[in-house]
């Protein structure tokens, strides 16, 4: 079964108008892979990405139809804290989504808001900057970081609920080969712990180890990889 | 005629190392030069540094123009840091990084025609290269949109619009490419190259992306690694 | 050393507000030094590096030197620099005192202080708005700069362009900028409820903040601290020019009044912390200009002299020295001024009365206030002073004024007493002030009050025996006078005399002997005076102004003074009775010939008083604003006019 399953998703930002952003999709993600999501830019791919993370409708209004079903339940039924510990989301440019002035405060937050039990969040915290390499940042302001670190930051931050999905949007845009790499290789990492992941791209070059793409352009193209 | 950096020397911060230190480069007309390194080097900082962004510095920065008479001194270059901002931004066409941060009208149309008007071309004139660089930027169909609406990649391409319609001599174009994708950024190439053969123009463009680089550019400076 | 960003953020909010109060509240110019030189202190040990610090706060610091240098210019010009440059010099001391806790604050994290305050109750929704705020600013700095630049690289001018077309690209930048900022503020709250915020009502902390030993020490010596200086301060310097008197010439407080015949006498008090008191020079005519030549050249030729005699108010700390002239010539003009010898006060001036009945055309006009007494929370006599001032101006050849008590709050601060002969200038410095002691005047006996007022002792004789303290209840000596002026005769009466307390201090019998005293005095003083108009004043009205009196004892006391005094008034013909005490404007009807007047000239309002209350006998009552009164007397007419705020008149009253 996969672990998200999409049909028939059409949505538009005001109701009653022809313009949908998003026009009838159905598709599936698998549960442990790495799908890539292009398409020309204003196609609708950010706006895919917080439907599936839950931010839309819920959030933004807008109109919704088809359905999306997480982990063999429908999304619009689970409430939206349940969705956050499911379904990580990080966008495109981490300067619009860190808040804090430290790495670790920034990586408590999503567990801070669910009232987590500090001992419980600080071990949660660790571990997450363990494995993705950035313990050593742990008190430093994201604000000056470089474009990779604070990249990873932005992803860590969605970590530490332990998310089994994880939504990027286009995390490399803003990075140089340095900061890309450092990028992968967390996506690899997540990869192997089994995580499935959505990666918002211009360029399939940059993830090779991806299963599957989805392409929204005229039409919807969907392409398997195949292992 | 080229554009040349002498010896500059900057720092943010009087405390802070130099984010350059002692720099020279040329960067002659009629050829597109590749600014590449690593991010935190200096590129965006030497963009800024030429267009008067930022100051002060040490050292100088000179441009040689075609037509430019002789000055008294008996050099035939302008320096660059005694002209305004206007008057720098139609001699050099500047496309910062962030798209959104260069946008200001409350139309497509209104922001590539604002430049124009600026530079007193007459009310056909404006139209018509308005619309050819719409058209060639794909996005004409957005004339009226308030580009608030416009994606992050149709942002970049109206900047690219507004300032290539103004048709500069010389351009500085900071990570062009970062929001286009593979159509859109075949047809930026293009261009470049058009006005260079054309027009001799000379471009510098400060990018990651090293297939475009090698693609469309001749010639690739390469900035040192900032120590840590 | 202890590191200034090692405490908690509380602890450090904590010694910033103390020290700033105590910045506010200090008038003093050489405490609020003292608190500077603190603060810097507490920064230097707190770890701060002070040099980097003063350099990068230079601006600032430039800033407060140019408005010190700014004040004490427009001082200069305004003709007093010294008190300019005081001003100016405290304004500064402040600046810089929040400049240096700012110094304090900026040792933490934003963060921190927030996590402090949600520690302290605070709504972290509060906490986080301030915080995004605080974060997303300098970028939206860097924003609206970067959009700046672009509107003029696209070949927009603006070096050397008017202001107007300069506002015109200001107002079209500021509409990207704002689309920036609420395009960010969108995607922030997307991302934070992405991850849950607000989902639950409260949240939990990572990192907590705890208070250690050394936090709750500061945070309790910090505020007491500056809570002394405060209170220090406040005892130091009481709202007024009348600093601690440095020069031996500095004579001040002075007040006119007359303890003898108004038609030939004049007696001058002043009052002060010197054991010598000085002397007091008199002389014809008067000073007209300011010119300190003309000054000397009156006072040198004619002057007399006349030492004074010093009266200790409260021991070795504070003293009444007056002067009295005899033997002047009446209904004439005279200067004076008080000194040692070598340095004078201004000089002011006094007319003598006219000798009886024979002006009686011309008249004269008398000033009447009730209650001063500011509230208990407001001692600030300054804005009397503007009153008093003004009703000064107004009737500057008034020949005296009366005072109906309750001048003070509190009996036996001194403090008080010097701001209203302070305030009281230049009324009380150019016209005799008769005044009758108010219950706040008076504990058992007004014994400061006496000892400080100089007034007649003409009144009830017999075995009232003068106490030199004037502490004695039984000492009925400038209680209760009379004199004359012009036509008219005016008896003072002390109605706190009926007071519970100082009938139990004297005893049921003695007392019984002192009011029968003063009612035989009163009858036989008004029998005998041929003035045709008669006027007596005291504190407490006979006539109270409803049927909620403040104190039910009171009740009595006005009762007391309808059962004894009224019936003389009524029989030896008074036409006139001023009172106040119930802090509210009144005039009655005519009763038996008398109206009663009851005034008030402070700020506190009556709160009994009510529209509803069936009052008569008053045909007039105002409660809103403070008011005084001005007399006057001509021919066989009598005329009262009061006066409020601007010296709008809100009632008049005459009698044939």
């Amino acid at each position: 079964m996969n672990i998200i399953e999409a049909k028939n998703l059409t949505f538009a930002y005001e109701e009653n108008t022809k313009r949908h952003v998003i026009e009838n999709m159905s598709f599936g993600l698998k549960a442990g892979t790495v799908t890539v999501l292009t398409g020309l830019s204003g196609c609708g791919k950010s706006t895919l990405c917080q439907i599936l993370c839950g931010i839309i409708p819920e959030f933004t209004g807008g109109e919704l139809t088809g359905t999306v079903m997480l982990e063999g339940k429908e999304m619009a039924l689970i409430k939206t804290q349940d969705i956050a510990k499911k379904v990580g989301y990080v966008m495109q440019d981490p300067d619009r989504q860190i808040i804090a002035s430290t790495v670790e405060d920034e990586l408590a937050f999503a567990p801070e808001n669910l009232c987590i039990e500090p001992k419980k969040i600080r071990s949660e915290v660790g571990r997450v900057m363990d494995k993705l390499g950035i313990t050593g940042l742990a008190l430093k302001n994201p604000g000056k970081l470089s474009g990779g670190e604070k990249q990873i930051t932005a992803i860590a931050s969605v970590l530490t609920l332990d998310p089994d999905i994880v939504i990027m949007d286009e995390p490399f845009s803003f990075l140089d080969e340095k900061g890309r790499r450092m990028v992968c290789e967390v996506i690899e990492e997540l990869k192997r712990e089994g995580k499935t992941i959505l990666v918002v791209l211009h360029d399939t070059a940059a993830l090779p180890f991806a299963d599957k793409r989805i392409h929204m352009g005229e039409e919807v193209i969907y392409e398997s990889y195949g292992k | 005629m080229s554009l040349t950096v002498s010896n500059v020397t900057f720092s943010y911060n009087k405390k802070e190392k130099p984010v350059l230190k002692d720099f020279s480069a040329e960067f002659p007309s009629g050829r597109i030069t590749a600014l590449t390194g690593e991010n935190g080097c200096g590129k965006t900082t030497l963009a800024k540094l030429i267009m008067g962004i930022l100051k002060p510095y040490e050292g100088r920065i000179m441009l040689a123009e075609e037509g430019q008479e002789r000055k008294e001194d008996g050099s035939r270059e302008t320096d660059l840091s005694v002209l305004s901002l206007a008057e720098k931004g139609r001699k050099i066409g500047y496309v910062m990084q962030n798209p959104a941060r260069q946008i200001f009208s409350t139309s497509v149309s209104e922001e590539i025609r604002y430049g124009l008007k600026n530079m007193g071309l007459n009310e056909d004139e404006t139209n018509s290269r308005a619309t050819e660089f719409l058209r060639y930027f794909d996005i004409e169909k957005y004339a009226d949109t308030f580009p608030f609406f416009l994606s992050q990649g149709e942002k970049q391409r109206l900047v690219l619009a507004s300032v290539l319609a103004m048709e500069p001599a010389w351009l500085i174009l900071d990570e062009p490419t970062a929001s286009l994708d593979i159509k859109r950024k075949t047809l930026l190439g293009n261009y470049l190259t058009k006005i260079r053969k054309d027009k001799n123009c000379g471009i510098i463009v400060i990018t990651h992306d090293r297939e475009f680089a090698k693609k469309y550019t001749d010639r690739e400076i390469r900035m040192g690694d900032r120590d840590a | 050393m202890l590191r200034l960003s090692r405490l908690d953020p509380r602890t450090r909010i904590v010694m910033v507000i103390s020290i700033s109060t105590a910045a506010m509240l200090v008038k003093d110019l050489l405490l609020l030094t003292g608190i500077l030189l603190f603060a810097v202190i507490t920064l230097a040990a707190g770890g701060v590096e002070l040099k980097k610090q003063l350099h990068q706060a230079r601006a600032v610091l430039g800033m407060i030197f140019f408005l010190f240098i700014l004040q004490s210019f427009f001082a200069w010009i305004g003709g007093s620099l010294l008190e300019g440059a005081l001003l100016a010099g405290m304004l500064s001391l402040r600046l810089l005192i929040i400049v240096v806790s700012a110094l304090i604050i900026m040792t933490g994290e934003p963060r921190d202080y927030l996590l402090g305050m949600v520690q302290w109750k605070m709504p972290y929704e509060i906490a986080y708005m301030v915080l995004i705020g605080l974060h997303f600013f300098p970028i939206l700095k860097e924003e609206t700069l970067d959009v700046y630049y672009s509107i003029q690289l696209r070949g927009t001018e603006m070096k050397k362009t008017s202001l107007r077309k300069k506002l015109a690209v200001y107002l079209k930048i500021s509409l990207p900028v704002l689309a920036g900022a609420m395009a960010r503020a969108k995607d922030v709250s997307i991302s934070m409820e992405a991850r849950c915020f607000r989902i639950k009502p409260k949240r939990t902390y990572m990192r907590k903040l705890k208070l250690k030993v050394r936090d709750i020490l500061i945070m309790a010596i910090f505020p007491i601290a500056a809570a002394l200086i405060i209170m220090t301060a406040k005892g130091f310097l009481f709202a007024g020019p009348s600093d601690t008197d440095q020069n031996v010439g500095n004579y001040q407080e002075i007040v006119l009044s007359w303890t003898g015949e108004p038609s030939s006498t004049q007696t001058v008090s002043w009052h002060g912390k010197k054991k010598y008191g000085g002397i007091l020079q008199w002389t014809k005519g008067e000073v007209l200009t300011n010119d300190p030549k003309e000054e000397e050249a009156l006072f040198e030729e004619n002057a007399n002299e006349k030492k004074a005699e010093k009266t200790e108010v409260r021991e070795n700390e504070y003293f009444t020295y007056s002067a009295e002239i005899t033997g002047l010539k009446a209904d004439t003009k005279y200067s004076y001024r008080v000194g040692d010898g070598k340095s004078w006060s201004r000089p002011g001036t006094f007319s003598t009365a006219p000798k009886e009945k024979e002006n009686a055309e011309k008249g004269f006009s008398f000033i009447y206030m009730g209650d001063i007494q500011y509230e208990l929370m407001d001692r600030d006599y300054k804005k009397w002073n503007r009153f008093a001032d003004h009703a000064y101006l107004e009737n500057a050849d008034a020949a005296f004024a009366i005072f109906g008590g309750d001048m003070v709050v509190n009996n036996a601060k001194i403090e008080e007493y010097e701001a209203v002969m302070e305030y009281g200038r230049p009324m009380f410095s150019n016209m005799s002030i008769m005044t009758t002691p108010g219950n706040h005047e008076t504990s058992i006996a007004p014994y400061t009050y006496k000892r400080i007022f100089s007034l007649p002792e003409n009144g009830p004789a017999g075995n009232r025996e003068k106490d030199p303290g004037q502490t004695k209840s039984t000492d009925l000596s400038e209680e209760v006078y009379s004199f004359d002026y012009g036509d008219c005769h005016i008896v003072s009466l002390n109605s706190n005399l009926f007071l519970e307390e100082r009938k139990n201090d004297m005893g049921e019998d003695e007392w019984q002997k002192m009011n029968e005293d003063v009612k035989e005095w009163l009858a036989l003083d008004l029998s005998e005076s041929q003035e045709e108009w008669k006027i007596a004043f005291m504190h407490h009205p006979p006539w109270p102004v409803s049927e909620n009196a403040e104190d039910y004892s009171d009740t009595e006391v006005y009762r007391m003074i309808r059962e004894n005094w009224v019936p003389i008034f009524e029989k030896y013909g008074i036409d006139l009775v001023l009172c106040g005490h119930q802090h509210i404007y009144m005039r009655t009807e005519e009763i038996n010939g008398i109206t009663y007047i009851m005034g008030r000239s402070g700020e506190k309002y009556s709160r009994y008083y009510k529209e509803s209350d069936p009052l008569p006998p008053y045909v007039k009552t105002l409660n809103e604003e403070k008011t005084y009164q001005v007399v006057s007397i001509k021919g066989n007419r009598m005329t009262l006019e009061s006066f409020g705020h601007g010296g709008k008149r809100v009632d008049k009253w005459t009698k044939n």
